[in-house]
């Protein structure tokens, strides 16, 4: 039953990049688990485990996994008395264990301001020595990270990989981000010459 | 979920996020490289410029297509909503810079329009093509100058039918644009108008160069805008009308050289050149039709001065008055029309205005003329003003009076007060601790435009900071409320006025002059015990902030407090309320 489920949210989640599993869904898969579990005798408070969609198992201690703003919420729906593993059904293995990585690293991090809708260009895109170590894998990889931070609402990690991203975009000729990003470029010549005219009465 | 193989398969908000950090030099690079990123980059960019024009476009980034090469007019401020790229308002002027209409050509394509009657539509229709932008829910229209109006009323027709449920119109008023049959339809057709502007143009000649202009006060008919008040009368809280816009140049040479002073006896603006006077004064003689036994049959009334002709649904927040003749004829504020829902009024060069309010001519006490004399006919500096407000729910009045300066020829002797008037919290919110709040009304709707000009040259030199200060006594009110605004206004600019409960009681008063500037009438009774002060100061060298001082005893009866010690240096006009609360 919960393997079906799970994949009845894998199929929804594709067919959405925000689908993250509801609550509902939760309930619906491990129900019958959470009702076995509400015994305080079989409770683990400081480990948890997460099903990656490869079906590997990854044990986490509970506040790097509180990382992710989705497992915090998840796990307070359901009492926090799971020692089920809890699927993530939109990252693999090698990415889960990436994001784990960080989230080790920054468990000790103070909790992200509210998001607000100021001009993050006004924000630094400086990372840190750690992250831009961490950060230094393949394009695959980094979009991965960015996608798995993004279902996880890790946005720290997520405006680390942005950043990432936005400085091998910075300086670069439309050419050759095509290039770097391997992008077709699918303007008609008109559509070119309309923009260029446009950026230049907007850099005046 | 599949695995992204490029920057392109990423979810939308991960590639806003990304283009977020993208420095804004790189965004044209951005636009280029795909379809796609272009539209997101096309959105930061004009992100980027509203925030860091502070919540406005730069006027160079939206440029419209003249029709024939000569009109320039162009959206200068597009409010928008971030993202949805959902324009809130716009705010559209003449362009007179020669480098800005070279713009407009060049992103039309150097083509140019012919003129067409779906101006309005093309214009936005430009602004959709180029920037994304959609105007369904556009809540503002400003029309900054009366030259927009004169040049081609069409176009502001057209715009305001295009856009019946607009909530805030600021519009001048010329003969031109109230000839022009279609705007009578169109703003008959307007039903959401929360906030009303208007700043009348009075057609006018001028025989020569340095003549002072001949006003043609009979051909012009308000009566248009008063339709609008009542076709809004239910979703109307905020009406100003100027009743005399000036143009700089013109409002420089009338009102520049002239010293102005107030009679005693009636309590009215007087200058010794006598135009402004003039002109005021022909204001006021224009009367109802059934005054015109006494007065000339062709003089005209531009406005309701009767209760009886005020809707009874209309539920004023804010009234300003400018350069508008209270006469004797008129009455009290309560006869002139329903002030039961008022809460700032706002009179600019307002003749008769203590009329209006209830004052007594012996309830204005200079208290810092040149020989500390109450002599407020001459060289007056500071009103206390101890009369009943109007209603209990009036928290703010700004009066407006010229500011003198004798010393410095260059400079007009004469400085139209504000934006002076500043709402604050009322009884309820305080007690219910609300420590801060915004006002719901920007300031640019409660305050008053300040025009402030040493000579045509310096013309960059109209940003002026007015403050005002509102204060209760802490010995009669423990929940002190204290108002502070500082407005940087100019033609153009308009500001937020941040309202501010502290805590603890306050004792500052802003101004440096009158220190026990109190005022508890004590046969205001229960119900409506405000009382207001206004101070004003004319200077050597322009205008400075405030400075602070202890406030005096509440309760006390207002005196004439000594002037200023060293009180030489220039200050700028400003008002000081002063609310007791008797209770």
């Amino acid at each position: 039953m919960g393997l079906s489920a799970s994949r009845q949210i894998e199929t929804t989640a594709i067919s959405g990049h925000l689908a993250f599993p509801t609550t509902a869904q939760l309930h619906h898969i491990n129900l019958p688990v959470f009702r076995q579990l509400s015994t305080p005798t079989a409770v683990n408070m400081t480990n948890m485990k997460l099903l990656s969609s490869d079906n590997v198992e990854i044990s986490v201690e509970k506040d790097v996994a509180e990382r992710s703003v989705l497992i915090k919420n998840m796990l307070e729906d359901v009492g926090e008395t799971m020692d089920a593993p809890i699927p993530i059904p939109n990252v693999n293995e090698a990415v889960l264990r990436k994001v784990i990585e960080w989230c080790e690293h920054h468990r000790n991090d103070p909790p992200p301001p509210a998001d607000d809708d100021s001009d993050s260009r006004k924000k630094s895109t400086d990372i840190e020595e750690w992250d831009q170590k961490f950060m230094q894998v393949d394009q695959e990889m980094l979009f991965e990270i960015i996608l798995a931070a993004n279902y996880l609402d890790i946005k720290p990690l997520l405006d680390v990989g942005c950043k990432t991203v936005a400085n091998m975009i910075k300086g670069k000729s439309p050419e050759e981000i095509r290039k770097t990003f391997n992008i077709q470029n699918d303007f008609t010549p008109e559509e070119e010459d309309q923009i260029r005219r446009e950026n230049e009465w907007a850099e005046e | 979920m599949s695995a992204p193989s490029t920057i392109l398969d990423l979810p939308l908000d991960a590639l806003r996020a990304i283009l977020s950090y993208v420095p804004r030099e790189t965004l044209p690079a951005v636009r280029l490289s795909c379809s796609l990123l272009s539209s997101f980059a096309t959105e930061q960019s004009r992100r980027h410029v509203e925030l860091t024009g502070n919540l406005k476009f730069d006027a160079e980034l939206l440029p419209l297509e003249p029709d024939d090469g000569s009109r320039d007019i162009r959206v200068k401020a597009l409010y928008f909503v971030p993202y949805e790229r959902r324009a809130l308002s716009v705010i559209i002027v003449q362009d007179e810079s020669k480098e800005g209409h070279r713009c407009m050509l060049e992103a039309s394509g150097g083509r140019k329009y012919p003129r067409a009657r779906t101006e309005s539509h093309r214009l936005m229709q430009s602004l959709t093509e180029r920037g994304g932008f959609h105007f369904d829910q556009l809540g503002e229209i400003q029309f900054s100058s009366p030259e927009i109006c004169d040049s081609d009323p069409r176009f502001v027709a057209a715009t305001i039918d295009q856009f019946p449920h607009i909530t805030k119109l600021t519009l001048p008023f010329t003969l031109r644009l109230q000839k022009h049959g279609p705007f009578h339809s169109a703003a008959r057709s307007l039903d959401s108008l929360r906030y009303l502007h208007v700043n009348v143009s009075w057609p006018h000649t001028r025989t020569r160069l340095g003549m002072k202009p001949i006003y043609d006060y009979n051909r012009m008919d308000l009566s248009t805008l008063w339709e609008v008040v009542k076709a809004n009368v239910s979703t109307m809280e905020c009406l100003r009308v100027n009743f005399c816009q000036w143009d700089i140049e013109r409002r420089i040479s009338d009102i520049s050289g002239k010293d102005w002073t107030v009679c005693s006896d009636t309590c009215l603006l007087r200058s010794p050149v006598d135009y402004m006077t003039e002109f005021i004064f022909t204001i006021t003689n224009f009367r109802p039709s059934h005054t015109i036994d006494f007065y000339a049959p062709w003089q005209r009334r531009y406005f309701p001065i009767y209760q009886n002709e005020w809707p009874e649904q209309l539920k004023l927040r804010v009234l300003q008055f400018e350069v508008f003749a209270f006469s004797p004829a008129i009455g009290t504020l309560g006869c002139f029309f329903r002030p039961e829902t008022l809460e700032v009024l706002s009179l600019i060069l307002c003749h008769g205005f203590l009329r209006v309010v209830e004052c007594k001519p012996q309830d204005i006490v200079a208290t810092c003329g040149p020989d500390d004399t109450p002599d407020y006919v001459e060289e007056l500096k500071q009103y206390v003003i101890r009369s009943k407000a109007p209603n209990s729910n009036l928290q703010a009045i700004a009066l407006g009076l010229p500011s003198q300066d004798t010393d410095n020829s260059s400079t007009i002797k004469v400085e139209v007060a504000g934006p002076h008037i500043v709402a604050f919290n009322r009884g309820d919110e305080t007690e219910s601790g609300k420590g801060r709040r915004r006002l719901e009304l920007s300031a640019s709707e409660v305050s008053l435009r300040e025009f402030r000009r040493r000579g045509p040259s310096s013309s960059s030199s109209s940003d002026t900071t007015t403050a005002a200060t509102i204060t209760r006594p802490p010995t009669s009110l423990p929940d002190t409320t204290t108002t502070a605004a500082t407005t940087a206004a100019t033609a153009a600019t308009t500001a937020t006025t941040a309202i501010t409960t502290p805590t603890t009681p306050t004792t500052s008063i802003a101004g440096t002059a009158g220190t026990g500037l109190r005022t508890n009438d004590s046969g205001l009774g229960e119900s409506s015990p405000r009382s207001l002060l206004l101070r004003w100061w004319g200077g050597k060298r322009g205008w400075a902030p405030s400075q602070c001082q202890p406030a005096g005893q509440a309760g006390t009866a207002a005196e004439p407090s000594p002037g200023p010690e060293g009180f030489k240096e220039p200050v700028k006009v400003e008002l000081q309320s002063l609310i007791s609360d008797a209770t």
